[in-house]
């Protein structure tokens, strides 16, 4: 009896934990590395159809990427390019977009390969955006991809910051889905995003103005709390000296 | 049962998840000495009593470390490891300072290397195969001349790169490293692409994916200059100006007790570049050098002032573009003009050369594993030499019959090139390209296939095999129909090479262990002739083997580079296949950085090389000038005592007020070492001397570079 609760105890905390799995999906982009593979195995033991989790496991990974390649390059990339090829293909607006962005991460670990990645991200956010009009999730994906891109080829700060502000609009008006499978995220993150921008166009209060409403939506936001707080900080009391 | 539940609560438990969420047996989870296995529902309990980073690993999966803490659950998915980097195609087994996975050279390491002055050619000269034995920045490549290595700046030819380039074979290349953003250098085996270069490439961009508004200043002695980034005209400039004059080093340590005036250098860059859409990008380059020196020298019989300037001027235009998603465009255009002066007494010649180079490219990425590569270029270069010199050279006095001229010509060339690259599985990758020129001046035509095979061994770990053939044409001085020879025939080369390559990981250092193994044979040669000047009956090998071994921490940078060469060749002067003067067996760099606290770097580097051949002066026999005449001994049959240089730099780095600061002071030929350049003799060829190389002296330099 008492072996057979230990070998049960750790099935039943797990699925004591996916209660609030959608919330925690709608958090994936504030998590720090430990949080997303939490999510990642709760999500692989969740309930749910495989085309319903693949658009949050690509958003998994997708983060992961975000957050290694610096520490493990060849192991962020070779994961990088697993969620490539589990999103080829898909048609809907939000993968579409999270495609275009996975390329934008792509064209980080090869830039030479830019000229023919960059075409195809742009392209997906365009049909992304003409099939999901006004998509908060699609804008910011397009106007971090912009952000990313050196100005000498047509992005920078100041062109993406205009797609960061609708993405927070549209953030802002969007309803709570009825689907507990639909992307719910945004708002928090359009925030983050749009500190950034504004701290690298030299606009230091309205920096920290915004990544302190990031905080205030989600004060455990990793990325805001960790590494945008300290940049805009710093920038901030750059702008004062 | 209270207290069971209190231990349950206060270890550290989890699950371990493999595909498909299942349950995965067998698993190793381990937090320092602890050790234990999931079981067969993938459950764990690992009896530690506090926070612990805890490694969950599986055959065929990929581990993951996740913290663990006591009284609560981990659940971990495992997936299957990674398939791993798909075999990267390419051509030869080069260099790159890209940063990032194909970095060999890194920019850092350019700046740093102690002894390279942050001069990129410079730099190059550690990596093995390539000849240390002189100190000028020109690059002679496993056996190859300076001449041989096709030197590229943002895709346009760049066929006058060197400040003094008749002193000691350029002594800097007039390409500011502040501006230099990539670097590739092919010593063998180079892609198709690149025509009209018999040894190796060395193709440098300036071009800025990632600009920042910066301004650099460097002070130092004998070089000082500046440079800045900016957005200008919808697009991004760079500009750079330098000037280079060692007067003081020359005073104070006495380096070229036989230069009259200083050898003073200048020059200037400016590199303009702009998107075009999203894709396409167009840049503009303009590069200046100027030069000139004055030595006092004794040309045969007469003792006198040398004096040389040299102008250069080159421009370049390149653009890219690609039109839908699989078809990618590139143009370049450039031209470059030199201008020559040299005077000797009454003697001198001033030669005026001018280059143009054209470039049209297309790349078709067919499938994501097979790429078409394919081009046409044509090059034309202009010479217009005129002036006197003496109608018998062996006879420099100034009153005797001269020989004056003055005329022009020109040489040009066509060529088509295709590449078919291909990802054949994930190992394996095949290249495969050819060429065709068509050389005007010698009314030939040649053809050329080039072929790579590579074979990744495991991730990291490359096998490389090529082979192809390369034609050249002779250096315009034998061309010249006036002086040389126009009939001349494309000299060729076939290389063969093997290389294996590997980087990983040993704790938080970085390995990178490099071996080529290369076979390299020629054909039409240029030889001397005494009624035609020159023949193309030439004929040679090279043979050797390169390693470079580099390790890299947080805290200590270094790499050994070690060629072994050797070759021989029927060329020039050497009339039957024997050694020449680029016959220089041993070749080894040393170089290491440390990092003795944050911001403060001591680096040394260790320069050997066997002296090069030189052909034995037996004696002298009177002329019926009344001079002497060499007996000489059996051509190159002797060697100049081996090159060798220590150098130290420390290097301190600092932030003031927003400023990146970097102080340096540097020991250049630390041990002190006379290096010979070259044996002289007195005019009855009696007595040799030597003449020292130009840092044979121990020499202190310091400087400052200011960045904001």
């Amino acid at each position: 009896m008492r072996h057979a609760f230990l070998l049960v105890l750790p099935a039943l905390t797990a699925f004591a934990q996916d209660a609030d799995l959608p919330a925690r999906l709608a958090r994936i982009k504030r998590l720090d590395v430990e949080g997303l593979k939490q999510v990642q195995a709760s999500l692989a033991v969740a309930p749910g159809t495989p085309e319903q989790k693949a658009y949050f496991e690509a958003l998994i990974g997708y983060e992961l990427v975000a957050q290694t390649r610096g520490k493990d390059p060849k192991g962020a990339e070779a994961l990088l390019d697993r969620v490539l090829k589990n999103l080829e293909g898909r048609k809907e607006a939000e993968s579409m977009a999270l495609r275009g962005a996975c390329l934008g991460l792509k064209i980080g670990f090869q830039p030479m390969a830019g000229i023919h990645l960059a075409p195809e991200a742009e392209n997906l956010f365009v049909d992304a955006l003409r099939l999901s009009p006004g998509n908060p999730r699609v804008l910011l994906f397009r106007g971090v991809h912009v952000l990313h891109t050196p100005a000498f080829f047509g992005g920078g700060a100041e062109r993406a910051m205009p797609l960061i502000q609708a993405a927070l609009k549209a953030a802002e008006a969007e309803a709570a889905p009825s689907d507990p499978w639909a992307p719910r995220w945004g708002k928090a993150e359009s925030l983050a995003w749009l500190a950034m921008a504004q701290s690298d166009a030299g606009q230091a209060e309205a920096a920290r103005k915004s990544v302190d409403a990031a905080l205030a939506l989600d004060p455990s936001f990793a990325f805001a709390k960790f590494v945008l707080k300290t940049k805009v900080e710093a920038a901030a009391s750059k702008a004062v000296h | 049962m209270l207290a069971l539940l209190l231990q349950v609560a206060m270890d550290i438990r989890g699950t371990v998840l493999g595909p498909g969420a299942k349950p995965l047996a067998g698993a190793l989870i381990e937090a320092g000495e602890v050790r234990v296995v999931s079981d067969a529902k993938g459950a764990f309990t690992l009896p530690l009593k506090k926070a612990a980073t805890v490694r969950i690993s599986a055959p065929g999966m990929e581990a993951q470390e996740r913290e663990g803490r006591p009284g609560e659950s981990l659940l971990v998915l495992l997936e299957h490891e990674a398939k791993g980097a798909t075999v990267e195609v390419t051509e030869g087994s080069g260099y790159s300072s890209q940063e990032g996975t194909s970095s060999t050279l890194s920019r850092l390491e350019i700046y740093t290397t102690p002894g390279a002055a942050a001069d990129t050619f410079q730099a190059i000269k550690g990596l093995p195969g390539v000849s240390n034995a002189s100190e000028g920045a020109e690059l002679f490549v496993r056996g190859g001349k300076p001449e041989e290595v096709g030197i590229y700046l943002n895709g346009g030819r760049l066929a006058r790169p060197f400040h003094h380039p008749n002193t000691q074979g350029g002594i800097f290349s007039t390409v500011d490293t502040a501006l230099v953003t990539k670097v590739d250098f092919i010593p063998g085996g180079f892609s198709a692409k690149y025509g009209d270069a018999l040894s190796a490439v060395l193709d440098v961009s300036t071009e800025q994916a990632n600009p920042v508004k910066s301004t650099a200043l460097l002070l130092m002695l004998p070089t000082q200059g500046g440079s800045l980034e900016r957005p200008f005209g919808g697009g991004l400039l760079r500009a750079s100006v330098r000037r280079s004059d060692p007067v003081l080093l020359d005073k104070w340590y006495g380096l070229a007790p036989n230069f009259e005036e200083s050898p003073l250098s200048t020059d200037a860059q400016l590199n303009w570049q702009s998107a075009v859409g999203v894709t396409g990008r167009v840049s503009a380059s303009l590069l200046g050098a100027r030069d000139h020196l004055a030595t006092e020298v004794t040309i045969a019989n007469l003792k006198d002032t040398y004096r040389n300037q040299n102008h250069s001027l080159f421009g370049n235009l390149h653009a890219t573009g690609t039109m839908g998603d699989a078809f990618a465009w590139l143009l370049t255009a450039s031209h470059g003009r030199f201008n020559q002066d040299w005077h000797f007494n009454r003697w001198g010649i001033q030669t005026e050369e001018s280059n143009t180079f054209l470039r049209a490219e297309g790349a078709w990425m067919a499938s994501p594993n097979h790429t078409l590569e394919f081009g046409l270029d044509r090059d034309r270069t202009d010479q217009d030499p005129r002036g006197e010199v003496p109608f018998d050279l062996a006879n420099w006095n100034p009153a005797s019959q001269a020989r004056v001229f003055s005329y022009g010509f020109s040489a040009r060339r066509s060529g088509a090139y295709a590449t078919w690259r291909a990802v054949l599985s994930r190992r394996w990758g095949l290249s495969l390209g050819g060429r065709a020129d068509r050389y005007e001046l010698q009314r030939e035509s040649t053809g050329d296939l080039r072929a790579t095979l590579s074979f990744l061994v495991k991730e990291g770990t490359t096998l490389r095999f090529a082979a192809g053939t390369f034609h050249q044409a002779p250096p315009l001085a034998q061309l010249d129909p006036h002086s040389g020879n126009p009939d001349l025939r494309v000299l060729k080369a076939t290389h063969v090479l093997a290389a294996f390559d590997t980087s990983f990981k040993e704790g938080d250092a970085a390995w990178n262990l490099r071996a080529e193994a290369y076979h390299k044979s020629y054909g039409h040669l240029v030889v001397e002739d005494p009624l035609l000047r020159y023949v193309s009956t030439g004929e040679g090998h090279a043979q050797g083997l390169d390693l470079l071994v580099k390790r890299s921490t947080a805290a200590w940078r270094a790499w050994i580079g070690y060629g072994y060469l050797e070759t021989q060749r029927r060329e020039g002067k050497q009339f039957t296949l024997g050694p020449v003067p680029t016959s220089i067996p041993h070749n080894l760099t040393a170089v290491s950085t440390h990092v003795l606290k944050p911001g403060l770097e001591l680096a040394g580097s260790l320069r050997y090389a066997t002296g090069a051949p030189v052909t034995p002066i037996l004696g002298a026999a009177p002329n019926p000038g009344g001079g002497f005449d060499p007996i000489e001994g059996p051509r190159y049959s002797g060697r100049l005592p081996a090159y060798a240089r220590a150098d130290l730099r420390l290097t301190k780095l600092m932030n003031v007020r927003g400023v990146r600061t970097v102080i340096f002071g540097e020991v250049m030929n630390l041990l002190n070492r006379h290096n010979v350049a070259r044996y002289t003799y007195s005019p009855d060829f009696s007595k040799r001397d030597i003449e020292e190389s130009y840092f044979s002296r121990r020499i202190l330099v310091a400087g400052v570079s200011l960045a904001w």
